[in-house]
């Protein structure tokens, strides 16, 4: 089978880029979905606070998903649900399964990579212990307790203050679980100031920063946990263990891109995001294959994986039609207390171009800066900053076409140091 | 319904919480300001009241739209939260559903209650009325998504 344009995944990232370059003339258009039904995650997002940019109102996870699942219906962009994209190619060739068709390939002009992201698991952290039942990551425990009904503790620890854990720790409580604490390693959250309010706040959950894990009991069920104190380097201090009776224990630790399809393709992978290195309109070092969404890099909120997909979907377009792009690559570098920035360089110096970005601890009173090899460009005070809430910059034409040198650097300058 | 749900008390962080925000927070109630996260949107303003002698809002800064003082507003009052939460259809599956609008937080857990007791009909629409007027808040549950898509 031969596709214009085939895009891997169709949760709110796919979908978004489906219905932008479908709105740019292109009909020949594929999505393959893993599951069931398009949405992703969004699905098991049953909470609200989805939209609020995008659609200026406030929506649950499976409402945004509705949304976007309409405009692919309105369009009549084919979607093949229940399919395992299992390959990709270089040349764009994409192998996938499913019981209808059995392994077929698809030969495409263009492939947008838009496969999420998945969740940090027990084994990747290394917590001492027995293996009882009872440990699941919290997008897992999200997945029984919203799709399949089921609540799978009473006595909850959660490891890891990102928003899903926040999230279930409420949604436990409402659902009749004693959510006992969360741990977070770090000095701060990872999650929403609002969910830290909305999720443990509003119940009398506590919150103990630099607190972790520090041993797992139990033969047949989880029974208790050793919670420990960390020091400045992350390490447990002596005498500060405690235990704490639960019968489950939620990971909220991280998501990882899934970009196995990716490096199949023969594109590297940054350590920094987890994805690969893309331009302005998302095009990956391959010409022709895109990336969006939490596939290239984790996202707070869906409204900006959005925004991206609609990126790589005007660029894919732009690509099928043969439009010509011209320009040396402008790169764009972390600086001091930024661990990333996406997009990694910049080709078109024609339009504004939105730069986000990540910083790497907690900032207050801190300026934005971008510079070139010779002046600052750019500058932008900042109360707080934390590496929980995504940032961004938007660089005008005029400052990209200022840039001298082939490098601009997005650093922060603290004035309290 | 889950014995325990009854023993949940809607307190800010205890003493022995490392909490940072409710901490900041703790130092900040005292007096005739406060300072509080605002969670309409996941913006999160951090919001400094000022409160008159009779511990109603006099004035609200930090807020970057309107919306921020109407939180502020009930914050001081009685806090309003919207609940998201999920219907058993009658297949099996669960529908996810929402109340259409904020409803006070003291009464969440009597709104669960209500919604777990319902059994929905699968062929329930996405913005389709489950419960009207949920546990006398003067909100409707309905439903966010369709029932045929919950498999």
């Amino acid at each position: 089978m031969k596709k214009q344009l085939v895009i891997i995944g169709g949760g709110p990232a796919g979908m978004a880029a489906a219905v932008a370059v479908r709105d740019h003339g292109i009909e020949d258009i594929l999505i393959l979905e893993r599951a069931a039904h398009p949405g992703g995650i969004l699905r098991q997002c049953i909470h609200s606070g989805f939209g609020l940019h995008k659609f200026k109102e406030e929506l649950t996870g499976p409402e945004y998903a509705w949304k976007y699942e309409q405009m692919i219906a309105e369009r009549g962009i084919e979607l093949m649900t229940g399919t395992m994209v299992i390959g990709l190619t270089q040349e764009k060739v994409v192998t996938a399964v499913n019981p209808a068709l059995g392994v077929f390939t698809v030969e495409a002009q263009a492939v947008i990579l838009a496969m999420g992201c998945r969740e940090r698991p027990r084994g990747a952290l290394n917590i001492p212990g027995t293996r009882p039942a009872g440990i699941l990551t919290a997008g897992t425990a999200q997945k029984f307790v919203n799709i399949d009904g089921y609540l799978p503790g009473k006595r909850v620890v959660i490891l890891g203050s990102g928003d899903i854990g926040l999230i279930m720790a409420r949604r436990m409580t409402l659902e009749g679980a004693k959510v006992e604490m969360v741990c977070e390693l770090l000095p701060y959250s990872g999650g929403l100031a609002r969910n830290i309010e909305q999720c443990l706040n509003d119940f009398g959950i506590p919150l103990l920063l630099s607190h972790t894990v520090t041993e797992i009991h139990g033969d047949r069920n989880l029974q208790t946990v050793t919670v420990s104190q960390v020091n400045t380097n992350r390490k447990p201090i002596p005498g500060t263990e405690r235990l704490v009776e639960c019968d489950t224990l939620l990971l909220s630790v991280g998501l990882i891109p899934e970009n196995e399809l990716t490096a199949m393709a023969g594109l590297t992978l940054e350590s920094t995001t987890g994805g690969t290195a893309v331009d302005e309109r998302r095009e990956t070092a391959i010409p022709g294959i895109f990336a969006c969404g939490n596939v290239l890099h984790v996202h707070d909120l869906v409204d900006f994986v959005s925004d991206e997909a609609e990126l790589a979907g005007h660029g894919a377009a732009a690509y099928i039609q043969g439009k010509a792009r011209k320009g040396r690559p402008l790169i764009v570098a972390a600086g001091t207390g930024v661990r990333y920035t996406v997009p990694r360089h910049v080709i078109e110096r024609s339009k504004p171009v939105k730069i986000y970005f990540r910083v790497t601890d907690v900032f207050r009173d801190a300026s934005v800066v971008v510079r070139d090899s010779r002046a600052v460009l750019f500058s932008q005070k900042k109360s707080r900053l934390a590496p929980g809430e995504m940032e961004s910059v938007t660089l005008a034409p005029e400052l990209l076409k200022r840039a001298s040198g082939d490098i601009l650097t997005v650093m922060l300058e603290v004035q309290n140091a | 319904m889950p014995e325990n749900a009854k023993k949940i008390s809607f307190a800010k962080c205890g003493e022995d919480s490392t909490c940072g925000t409710s901490r900041e927070r703790e130092a900040a109630y005292s007096g005739s300001k406060k300072e509080m996260t605002c969670v309409v949107c996941p913006t999160g303003c951090v919001l400094t009241i000022t409160l008159n002698a009779d511990k109603s809002v006099k004035s609200v800064t930090g807020n970057a739209c309107g919306r921020g003082v109407i939180y502020a507003e009930n914050e001081c009052v009685r806090p309003m939260r919207t609940l998201t939460t999920t219907a058993a259809l009658a297949n099996g599956r669960m529908l996810p559903v929402r109340t259409d609008r904020a409803v006070p937080r003291d009464t969440l857990i009597d709104c669960m209650r209500e919604i777990n007791r319902k059994i929905v009909a699968p062929t329930a629409k996405i913005y389709d009325i489950i419960i009207e007027n949920v546990a006398d808040t003067g909100a409707n549950v309905v439903a966010a998504a369709n029932g045929s898509d919950c498999a």
